[in-house]
């Protein structure tokens, strides 16, 4: 396990460097760059020539990869074009409200998806499967950003119940110590911070944990039937052991292992996936950094976004690997005889 | 003479729904008695499986209907509600399955899972339980068994995961244990082992076993009495040595010439041309007439009664067969 665990951090620079590589080459395959945009804003002549000199795009393609490499490897993401912050600062500031929105996310599916799952999988074929198996399909299908706009619609206009932008309201004096909010709360002792955040983080939490719930249900459902036809379960049956311990703790048990990976996955998707959740919501997370930062030809910002986001990705699938590995006696043991 | 335990009139399944429903097992008749081994044989497909699941209503639901009678202990079986059921489920009557690697909990230690049958009907707590669990496997002869009881079903090899089945099946010391081909995953000296534990089982706690194969070696080696299922029906049923003796229907003999090393006349193997009928496939006649060598005009429009013939010397026990025109010599 030590070693699996040593292996897979060992390809995690690998995985790191490719998606590096990658974000370089999309970037610079776009039309426009940021000193363009930048310089159009001022009529001097040679300030753009000033302007492309100082971010270094004067150099060759070649000569820039190399740079940004090196600075790489000395974990050093550089400066944003457009504001001058450090990278770093930038993601300190974003990531952990992206943290905040997938944890959220992630609890709203994965209560509904197992819910439901359970639900129609403990009678399957029966009037209440037939309607949740539609809910989950209709979920699923939904684009997020209309089923975000469809929530906005409901919630803040016509109810007037959530507010619909942002994370915190403008006028909440926040001086952020970790940027998590429920952190700060206890350390700057401010619970006034959590009533307002919760309410700003419903409606894109419901947005994107409804949507992908419908998945996780049709996965759930089906776990929970196939292991209820295993003949580990029949066993069970001919023991004489009741019906609803039957279920919870031998069906149950034995289909949260597959489970269990879907959530992770879906965890490392929501931290990249949640862009549009987060453009939507005027959420300022990571998600929204990279892509005004692609969008304003922000190399050094979008890059930086891109990287983190992908290593995150990577070491959650890790986690939930091992938490698998954890959690199945077969593997946990090393498996077989 | 005293009732046996296991007294089984008329049972029926049917198995599917709609359309596709098939009758599985029809009208079988047996009875089996403490202290007793009787083997269920036939080819796949024959019922056997579902006969034997059919005794504790395992197969019953949406897809399985059961008629009949199956009387256990003086108490009808198809008539209890579903607490007497799970009651009699594991203390009556326990089974022990085929493949043991598939038939125990992946995630759950082996002794818990023994434990656990002493626990749901109330016979012990937990610590109890587990300590009685060491206890059975000792019996069932699994070295070790305090470390054992700890691990998992993976950790155990094919042979001691079956005897793990065995004691999980006596944990709440049912009267009547059915263990359905529980050597067939095995090799043959484990074979051998498990044949002869649940041979001294039996006889040390006075139960009755029934035991289902396909296998007339192992059927040989350990049983009383012999009951031969052949498309969902009882075609023959007799002593052990008679039955390997002095087989009457025709298809016993051929799967006993079959099961045997022997070659036939022209210097093959004996088989059995064709294959067993499908349930919707039979006819009115008689069901292995088509295979059968000895087959005459009214065997495919007659179906024979399964009928008691007397048989000299056998104590009592009564040799029964359904066929038009049995066998009459003895084989050699």
């Amino acid at each position: 396990m030590t070693q699996e665990i040593v292996k897979r951090l060992l390809f995690l620079p690998v995985t790191v460097f490719f998606v590096a590589t990658l974000v370089f080459l999309a970037l610079r395959a776009l039309p426009g760059s940021s000193a363009e945009l930048l310089g159009s804003q001022f009529s001097t002549a040679g300030l753009k020539e000033q302007l492309i000199a100082d971010l270094g795009l004067d150099k060759s393609i070649w000569q820039q990869y190399g740079i940004f490499i090196r600075e790489l490897l000395n974990f050093d993401l550089g400066r944003s074009f457009m504001t001058g912050k450090d990278i770093s600062t930038m993601v300190a500031e974003t990531l952990p409200i992206t943290i905040e929105l997938a944890v959220a996310s992630l609890i709203v599916m994965t209560i509904t998806g197992i819910g439901m799952g359970v639900l129609a999988g403990a009678f399957p074929g029966s009037a209440a499967d037939g309607l949740l198996r539609t809910l989950a399909v209709l979920l699923f299908s939904l684009p997020w950003f209309w089923f975000g706009i469809v929530l906005i619609i409901v919630f803040s206009l016509w109810l007037g119940w959530l507010p619909a932008f942002g994370r915190l309201p403008p006028t909440l004096e926040y001086q952020a110590v970790t940027n998590f909010v429920l952190i700060d709360a206890v350390i700057l002792g401010r619970p006034d911070l959590i009533g307002p955040w919760l309410l700003h983080i419903t409606l894109p939490a419901l947005t994107v944990g409804l949507t992908t719930s419908g998945a996780l249900m049709r996965l759930v459902r089906v776990g929970v039937i196939e292991t209820g036809q295993t003949d580990y379960i029949r066993t069970a049956r001919m023991k004489g052991v009741p019906a609803g311990r039957v279920f919870f703790r031998h069906i149950l048990r034995n289909a949260a292992l597959g489970i269990l990976t879907v959530i992770g996955v879906q965890f490392g998707a929501m931290l990249g996936g949640s862009v549009i959740a987060e453009v939507v919501f005027g959420y300022p997370g990571i998600g929204r950094m990279t892509v005004d930062a692609v969008l304003t030809r922000d190399y050094a910002a979008a890059q930086g976004g891109a990287i983190v986001i992908a290593t995150l990705y990577v070491l959650i699938n890790l986690v939930t690997d091992l938490s698998y590995r954890w959690a199945d006696p077969r593997l946990r043991r090393g498996g077989g005889q | 003479m005293t009732t046996p335990l296991l007294q089984v009139r008329g049972l029926t399944a049917r198995l599917g729904t709609g359309a596709a429903q098939v009758t599985a097992v029809s009208d079988l008749g047996f009875d089996v008695g403490r202290g007793e081994i009787l083997a269920i044989v036939g080819e796949s497909g024959s019922g056997k499986t579902t006969a034997a699941m059919a005794l504790s209503r395992l197969n019953e639901g949406p897809g399985g209907q059961l008629s009949g009678q199956v009387l256990f202990d003086g108490v009808d079986v198809l008539s209890l509600n579903r607490r007497a059921l799970r009651t009699l489920r594991g203390q009556g009557i326990a089974m022990v399955f085929q493949d043991a690697r598939a038939a125990l909990n992946p995630c759950e230690r082996v002794g818990d899972q023994i434990a656990e049958a002493m626990v749901v009907h109330g016979a012990r707590r937990w610590t109890q339980a587990r300590r009685q669990a060491v206890a059975l496997l000792a019996e069932v002869g699994l070295p070790e068994p305090e470390r054992r009881a700890t691990l998992f079903p993976h950790e155990l090899s094919g042979g001691q995961m079956q005897r793990a089945m065995i004691a999980l099946g006596l944990a709440c010391d049912p009267g009547l244990l059915i263990a359905d081909e529980p050597t067939t995953a095995l090799d043959v000296t484990v074979q051998a082992q498990v044949l002869a534990l649940l041979k001294s089982v039996v006889a040390r706690r006075n139960m009755a076993l029934i035991l289902i194969t396909h296998d007339l070696g192992v059927v040989a080696s350990i049983a009383d009495r012999v009951l031969v299922m052949y498309a969902g029906r009882i075609v023959e049923e007799a002593e052990v040595g008679r039955f390997f003796a002095a087989p009457r229907h025709p298809y016993s003999r051929d799967m006993i010439r079959a099961a045997s090393i022997a070659l036939d006349a022209s210097g093959r193997l004996a088989t059995i041309p064709g294959r067993p009928p499908r349930p919707q496939d039979i006819g009115d006649g008689c069901a292995y007439a088509p295979r059968c060598a000895q087959r005459q005009a009214d065997c495919t429009t007659l179906r024979p009664a399964l009928t008691v013939h007397p048989t000299a010397g056998d104590a009592g026990l009564p040799h029964r067969f359904a066929c038009l025109h049995p066998i009459a010599e003895a084989l050699s």
